[in-house]
């Protein structure tokens, strides 16, 4: 982090691009006490001035799908933020309803890049099996008593219900899907996109049917079955007519959703997105996204200009999730929430989730971010880091960081062995996963949370602290679910007592 | 039969001293990879179980005792060949042995 403690810095000389208010020229950006203070005008004798040019300047970029909680996210959830030009991120279905409170336990503060939820329509969340995630038996039951408390409690974290439309549900949960979100009152996103082969008319097209004006469909370039082009490449027209009623369209690259083949038919037939997203995660931080500039290169290559690709990233989702009051545009009085780049004029390739490559002739790369003011570097190599994406159980002994546990956390860790050691489960082939096991674990952990008194922040952090040298969050369940039952319960003990040496 | 009994290992169509590693080799009628390590070679399958792509090009890491598949991070050991940061998935692994120039494999139990 590079702190700027200045009362006012004036970024000088950037080619400013403010889609919101039509602003595009060079001019000064000043900001004071957090907010943008200023466009153009005299410059403030009083402030540090930061010479851009050569540079652009846009409004802070919003990324509408990423992973940074749950079994996708990232150990440094910042590092997929600020530290790549994103102020703003929303993550995209990692808990459900009854992992709610997990997410916000855990994440409520840790990063400087503001954090949103989508929440997933599964009350689990996010399984992180790509063939588990479209068996609509693993969603249990839809508590809606939760729900509408649930949302009403965190109105303003949550910003969408999100849904995968797939064949083997057929129209149906998507149905109810859109039912439970006009009752909570939230868009509606949608994955579009068959993780396996499917036979005959996929499904998943109904929801370009269901979804309606301000839902959002998610992966309209994906390469797989589901897609928006039918066999002779020309976009469906049950695509254009959901476009037509105001359904928006949204990129989310990801590992196995963007297809160079399809984005360039469907572009030059004039199906573009309205929102671009990267979809990082775990499983495609180091190819094909890497970030969201690259995805926003992507567009370049396609033939977008600089100017709509800006749209997509700023004050196209702000709009679209009723965040425009805060993000978005450069209007003075907003938060100081800023996304300097250049635009290199050097050949790089561009890889699509398929190992298909094009070169393009110029790339987008971030410089600099400001967040409510604070200024950060961009740094596209932190997320790279394996510690960030790797999750490793550290099998042979426990973390280090089990040495600075509380005596409450090792209470806690006292009872949750006693909890668990009533229940019996077993890490099993991933495709006879006992989804509903992961709840009666989940319940235990909180049991032995309120037992010692102890906040599910510092429970969780033990509990993960306790098997991973990393903090990733994930919902305490499928956390547990994953690992040997004998393992688990020997290494709570093991930690609990706090004399075995660590690692 | 053990996979320390002599007749488990099966003769592999691979000249050690020669061959560019990975290199493609059957054993037990199904399609394998032989990986040079750090310790020697290791066989493994020949698609990921994620979503079927080859592991032809996957990486060997954590010293020697892991290995990625390069499209989506999932990652085995080479050990027993379960699943590091993806529960549930598992890959078969194979003992490879190298004896006379000739090399044998044999499943990891």
């Amino acid at each position: 982090m590079n702190g700027s403690a200045a009362p006012a810095v004036v970024l000088a000389n950037a080619h400013v691009i403010d889609p919101a208010s039509g602003l595009d020229a060079v001019t000064d950006v000043t900001l004071r006490d957090g907010t943008i203070a200023a466009i153009g005008g005299p410059r403030a004798a009083d402030a540090a001035t930061i010479d851009l040019h050569g540079h652009y300047l846009t409004p802070g970029w919003i990324d509408v799908h990423v992973h940074a909680y749950g079994t996708l996210g990232f150990a440094d959830p910042d590092s997929i933020g600020i530290y790549q030009g994103v102020t703003t991120f929303v993550e995209a279905g990692g808990p459900g309803v009854d992992t709610f409170a997990e997410f916000v336990a855990t994440m409520s503060g840790r990063t400087a890049t503001s954090l949103y939820a989508g929440v997933y329509v599964r009350p689990l969340g996010i399984i992180g099996l790509t063939f588990i995630e479209d068996d609509v038996r693993n969603w249990l039951d839809i508590p809606i008593e939760r729900w509408i408390d649930t949302v009403a409690e965190h109105r303003d974290l949550i910003r969408y219900l999100k849904i995968g439309a797939f064949e083997r549900y057929g129209p149906g949960p998507l149905k109810l899907a859109k039912g439970l979100a006009e009752t909570l009152g939230l868009p509606l996103y949608v994955h579009i996109g068959e993780f396996a082969a499917t036979t005959g008319e996929t499904g998943s097209l109904d929801i370009f049917r269901i979804a309606e004006a301000g839902d959002i469909i998610t992966h309209i370039y994906t390469g797989n079955l589901g897609g928006v082009l039918d066999t002779d490449g020309r976009v469906r027209p049950v695509v254009r007519e959901a476009e037509r009623r105001g359904v928006l369209f949204d990129i989310g690259f990801g590992g196995y959703n963007f297809s160079w083949p399809v984005a360039e038919a469907a572009y030059a037939q004039e199906l573009v997105p309205h929102i671009i997203s990267s979809d990082l995660q775990q499983f495609n931080v180091t190819g094909p996204v890497y970030s969201l500039a690259n995805v926003l290169s992507v567009f370049l290559a396609l033939g977008m200009p600089l100017g709509a690709i800006v749209e997509r990233v700023t004050c196209n989702p702000a709009q679209a999730l009723g965040l425009a009051d805060r993000a978005g545009s450069l209007q003075v009085g907003a938060p100081a929430d800023v996304t300097v780049f250049r635009v290199e004029d050097a050949a790089v390739t561009l890889h699509d989730c398929f190992r298909v490559a094009r070169t393009a002739e110029r790339s987008i790369v971030p410089v600099m971010t400001f967040k409510n003011g604070q200024r950060y570097d961009a740094d596209l190599a932190r997320c790279q880091d394996e510690a960030n994406w790797f999750m490793q159980i550290a099998e042979a002994h426990p973390p280090a960081a089990c040495a600075h546990f509380s005596t409450t956390q090792r209470a806690f860790l006292r009872s949750l062995n006693a909890e668990l050691g009533a229940i019996a489960w077993q890490p099993e082939a991933a495709k006879r996963q006992d989804i509903r096991k992961a709840t009666v674990l989940q319940h235990a952990v909180h049991r032995a949370a309120a037992t010692n008194e102890l906040g599910l922040r510092e429970a969780l952090d033990a509990l993960y602290r306790s098997f991973v040298e990393h903090p990733f969050a994930v919902q305490s369940g499928l956390f547990l679910l994953r690992l040997e039952r004998a393992f688990v319960l020997e290494r709570l003990l093991e930690v609990a007592a706090g004399s075995t040496a660590v690692a | 039969m053990s996979a320390d009994s002599p007749a488990a290992w099966e003769p592999l169509a691979i000249d050690p001293a020669h061959a560019q590693f990975p290199a493609r080799a059957v054993c037990g009628g199904q399609p394998i990879w032989v990986l040079r390590t750090n310790d020697g070679f290791r066989g493994i399958q020949e698609t990921c179980p994620h979503d079927g792509r080859p592991l032809e090009s996957a990486t060997i890491v954590g010293n020697g005792a892991m290995v990625r598949c390069i499209y989506h991070n999932y990652t085995f050991k080479l050990s027993s060949g379960a699943g590091v940061n993806c529960p549930g998935f598992r890959i078969a692994v194979y003992d490879i042995r190298e004896h006379d120039g000739q090399l044998f494999a044999a499943a990891t139990p």
